[in-house]
């Protein structure tokens, strides 16, 4: 009789064994190797999403290129100057207003009529000028909205709009306006808008 | 009547192993833990089925992983550059329209002044516009800085000085536009 009752009692450690070190514990590995599995196949996913938007990366990357070549950004600095002079000089002569001083301004630390980029993220530098237009109202006006239009980017802003006669003898108007000539900095003019392209090694 | 089975047992004759003889009472306790051996057996082969399953597919995503890894920092780096030239874009977009921004900007002012007020001049100064102009009248006056309170882009048109202005007739007027903040 005590024979059989322990046959039994073994038996039922035997269950009670199978279901803490067997069933738990394994059902324990199972789970953890489910949820790494799920981790991965998330990064998988993301990943093959990731790939299938390429194509659409490259075009949208084609068009921002196209649209940034309408602007000289890499141009040298005193090219810019240059050009950015020419292209003023006949926006004023179309819109029948003069341009009697153009002056270089000069930032502190950055060399003259040089301002750096505010922060790492910040890519153009500029180069800063005071420009007087001279001309009747609506045409000083249609050559400030003419200047910020040119090839050369530049960001045009009023100092000072006044008549040129304080008397009033006639309807000319002089406008001192800060002109910011903007162009990469150096440090992104390296590759402007050329492929950032990734030759990882495998391993 | 006793009987008594002499015959070699199922084991004695297929396999040539002669088990102990059990005592009738322990028959079903033995059968018993038979039965728990057998399926704590099943349950180890069946968890173990499951985890080389789980492991197999884990070692397959982990390989595609590796597969794509490189192509996705390509596509990753394009993107970036995406972003970088949308940024530039928009930014060269906005000082493409400085110039017809701040044109306008003077345009609204002027066309903002009665007819009987007129500017002498416009100086900026951080945002802040700093107005001079004449008028016929003391009340032509009131008008210009009601009317240019009431632009959108200024906050409050306060009055710096107006005085007669006995060699043209009329007032000369100075205000301060402070810009939105």
């Amino acid at each position: 009789m005590t024979g059989a009752k322990l046959v039994r009692f073994a038996a039922v450690a035997v269950v009670l064994a199978a279901y803490v070190f067997v069933f738990r514990a394994g059902e324990g590995r199972i789970t953890q190797r489910l949820d790494e599995n799920a981790r991965i196949g998330e990064r998988v996913r993301a990943g093959e999403r990731m790939l299938a938007s390429r194509r659409r990366f490259e075009t949208e990357r084609k068009r921002l290129r196209g649209e940034l070549r309408a602007v000289d950004l890499d141009a040298g600095r005193s090219a810019l100057v240059a050009r950015f002079l020419r292209d003023a000089a006949r926006t004023a002569a179309t819109h029948h207003a003069t341009i009697p001083t153009i002056t270089a301004t000069n930032a502190a630390g950055t060399g003259p009529g040089t301002n750096a980029p505010s922060s790492a993220s910040d890519s153009l530098e500029a180069i800063t000028l005071e420009i007087t237009v001279e001309g009747r109202y609506a045409d000083v006006l249609a050559t400030m909205r003419a200047l910020s239009r040119s090839r050369v980017l530049a960001a045009i802003d009023l100092a000072s709009l006044a008549r040129k006669h304080a008397d009033g003898a006639d309807a000319t108007l002089t406008a001192a306006l800060h002109v910011a000539l903007e162009r990469l900095a150096p440090a992104a003019a390296v590759h402007p808008a050329g492929p950032a392209d990734v030759r990882a090694r495998r391993g | 009547m006793r009987r008594i089975n002499y015959l070699p047992s199922w084991s004695e004759r297929h396999i040539g192993l002669t088990l102990p003889a059990v005592a009738g009472e322990l028959r079903a306790p033995f059968a018993a833990l038979a039965g728990a051996i057998a399926l704590a057996a099943a349950l180890w082969a069946i968890q173990q089925t499951r985890l080389h399953a789980a492991e197999r597919d884990g070692a397959a995503y982990a390989e595609r992983l590796v597969e794509t890894q490189l192509d996705v920092a390509r596509v990753r780096a394009v993107e970036h550059d995406v972003e970088r030239l949308r940024a530039l874009r928009e930014r060269v977009d906005t000082i493409r329209r400085s110039g017809a921004m701040r044109a306008n900007e003077i345009a609204a002012l002027g066309n903002r002044l009665p007819p009987d007020t007129w500017l002498s001049s416009v100086r900026a100064d951080r945002g802040t516009l700093a107005v001079e102009g004449h008028g016929t009248r003391l009340a032509a006056v009131s008008s210009a800085i009601a009317s240019l309170a009431a632009l959108p882009a200024y906050r409050t048109a306060r009055l710096v000085a107006v005085h007669e202005d006995p060699a043209r007739g009329g007032v000369t007027y100075a205000l301060s536009l402070e810009p939105q903040p």
